[in-house]
């Protein structure tokens, strides 16, 4: 039940037999099943997210009902809607299953008591929000810099398994492009192979 | 499936009971159950019923497995008779860590506090005497939501703790 977090944590900073027995007393294990929502746009987010099993999105519906990919979290990735999981404030944001997943949640509180109780955790977490700023900017970059065709070869080659896994039209969104932009890309992509 | 927003799952491990069967009944409508017990057939009967009063999908599902249930939980409420519900704390205690969970406790009889097999869950004891829910624990929110959960059935709810400072 915590094999892919404790391998994921012990990649990065090595934990004792007693931070590992103090940190499991910290987290939910919870089941979510396909299409299960674990996070509301109007309500708090109360919970870190960490996906031990399955496949998570995070996405925004705007005022025309159209869904905007924000992040998908699978084995080994950690998922919040970090300002109002901090803040207290509503969130913005959906979190739903695209598949059965098996989750590891850890509220603020408890969240705030694992780094105190287990401090190499600050280290953990510390590496942790630096590469998840890195990956933002490059996702900023991507966003405003590249066409189309740029962004999905550069999605093909930093998260393969990405596209293996996850519908075309939700990979589309994820780009801010339609999904017959992507069709006609993928099929340009085959022939020229 | 759209679930009626989220930290709304309950478990119900001894549905068929009385007390299970009574609460899950009560709160059908606002949560979304995972009905356990071992005889499924009853279990089926009381789904159906669970349907009718609740005609949402997905309002409802059974499923054969305590642990499984208690997994997929946000809550679990232990209803099963006194005699097993240690057995049952054992088998959900990897699953149930930081979670509210109600052991009822319905007529005569004196149940194990099962507190100490779940460490990390937040334990609330429910003694079901006549028309009074009589509510005990360590963990505020969990004493209050175990409250709630037992005014919807229509119980008069006393909080033991309160109580005793009365």
């Amino acid at each position: 039940m915590f094999d892919v977090l404790l391998a994921h944590i012990q990649e990065k900073v090595t934990l004792s037999a007693t931070d590992v027995a103090v940190l499991k007393s910290f987290f939910i294990p919870k089941k979510l099943r396909k299409r299960q929502y674990v996070l509301q746009e109007g309500d708090v987010c109360k919970y870190l997210l960490f996906v031990e099993k399955g496949l998570l999105r995070m996405y925004h519906v705007d005022e025309k009902g159209t869904e905007h990919m924000i992040q998908f979290a699978w084995e080994g990735w950690w998922m919040a809607d970090t300002y109002s999981f901090l803040s207290g404030d509503v969130s913005e944001y959906n979190i739903d299953a695209i598949e059965d997943a098996e989750l590891l949640m850890i509220t603020l509180d408890n969240f705030e008591a694992l780094l105190l109780q287990v401090p190499v955790m600050e280290r953990y977490f510390r590496i942790l929000f630096q590469n998840n700023i890195i990956s933002k900017e490059k996702r900023l970059v991507n966003t405003i810099s590249y066409s189309a065709e740029e962004k999905y070869t550069r999605l093909a080659a930093t998260n393969p398994q990405l596209l293996q896994r996850i519908p075309q039209n939700l990979i589309a969104s994820y780009l801010g492009i339609t999904p017959e932009t992507l069709s006609r890309i993928r099929k340009k992509l085959m022939k020229s192979k | 499936m759209k679930t009626k927003g989220y930290n709304n799952t309950v478990a119900v491990i001894g549905a068929n009971s009385k007390a299970g069967t009574m609460i899950a009944k009560s709160i059908c409508k606002q949560y979304r159950l995972l009905l356990m017990d071992n005889d499924q057939l009853q279990t089926a009967t009381l789904f159906h019923e669970i349907q009718e009063i609740n005609q949402q999908l997905h309002t409802a599902e059974i499923l054969t497995c305590s642990k499984e249930a208690s997994w997929e939980a946000d809550v679990i409420i232990i209803t099963v008779p006194l005699a097993e519900q240690e057995y049952v704390a054992q088998k959900i205690a990897e699953v149930s860590t930081c979670k509210t969970v109600l052991q009822i406790k319905n007529g005569e009889g004196q149940n194990a506090p099962i507190q100490s097999l779940l460490p990390h869950s937040k334990v609330v004891s429910v003694s079901i005497v006549a028309a009074t829910a009589i509510i005990d624990g360590q963990d505020e929110a969990a004493i209050q939501l175990a409250s709630h959960l037992m005014a919807l059935t229509g119980l008069h709810v006393v909080v033991q703790s309160a109580a005793d400072e009365a």
